[in-house]
């Protein structure tokens, strides 16, 4: 997919400049497999939207402390609403960043992230689990 | 200070793409062949269009009805040479940020499947 002819990812990118993230990078791999990423941050949070081979999913990092461990929208559905659907087309994933967002800042970025952070590493491993059975 | 470096599952789809481009996976088998020509009238990228450098025929390839059949035979013959010589995978993030769905869970998925197992601390998948 490209991110850069999708109307719901200019939009979901207009949602993220209002709420002060900034245009970190945009890449369009064309010689492999269209892949694409679009990345914005404010220093304390980065969200980013990536097409890596065909599947579009979007993921948020706490870039100020752990800017290569990025959570996907799932998880953070998982963290702060309860557990549903493990895998969640685009629209359903922007869709629940839009609605939660002062949630995802809150758990990402105060005082309350350490615990988030614990709990959203201990979910992930729950969902390899019950989608690997075996592996862990 | 953000990061600044493409997602490694985008590199291991570059890694799959030049795989495709130097292997014998043939591209143009019938059904595929099929809506390319309704699709496209006829303008089908061929295996040697790939070997000679054009892996981005593949993009298009991406939009067709069936392409992710296709995708799951060229990820596993990928997989395949990588069993078959035996060797670790380095695992690009930790398990626990496997996102559901993606083309790396299928990959983690594939080599369990093959008697692969997380070592190293989950840094690497290890026959």
């Amino acid at each position: 997919m490209d991110l850069e002819g999708s109307d719901i990812i200019k939009d979901f990118e207009t949602f993220l400049h209002e709420r002060g993230l900034v245009l970190q990078e945009r890449l369009f791999d064309q010689e492999t497999f269209g892949n694409s990423l679009l990345q914005c941050g404010n220093g304390v949070l980065a969200v980013r939207v990536v097409s890596d081979r065909g599947v579009c999913s979007i993921t948020v990092a706490e870039s100020e402390v752990q800017p290569r461990k990025w959570y996907d929208a799932a998880l953070l559905r998982d963290l702060l609403v309860g557990q549903g659907d493990d895998v969640l087309p685009l629209v359903e994933q922007i869709e629940f960043l839009r609605k939660n967002w002062d949630g995802v800042v809150q758990c990402l970025a105060s005082e309350r992230r350490e615990e988030s952070r614990k709990k959203l590493v201990q979910l992930g491993l729950e969902r390899v689990r019950r989608r690997i059975p075996g592996l862990l | 200070m953000a990061p600044k470096s493409v997602p490694k599952t985008c590199n291991t789809s570059k890694r799959i793409a030049n795989w495709i481009a130097s292997s014998e996976f043939n591209l143009e088998r019938p059904p595929l062949a099929r809506t390319w020509n309704k699709r496209f009238r006829g303008s089908r990228p061929s295996q040697s269009a790939a070997k000679d450098g054009a892996p981005h025929a593949l993009i298009v390839l991406t939009k067709i009805k069936g392409w992710a059949t296709r995708q799951e035979a060229a990820e596993t013959g990928f997989l395949d040479e990588i069993v078959a010589n035996g060797s670790p995978v380095e695992l690009s993030n930790s398990l626990d940020e496997m996102q559901p769905g993606s083309w790396w869970e299928f990959e983690v998925k594939y080599l369990t499947s093959k008697g692969y197992t997380p070592g190293c601390n989950g840094k690497r998948l290890i026959p």
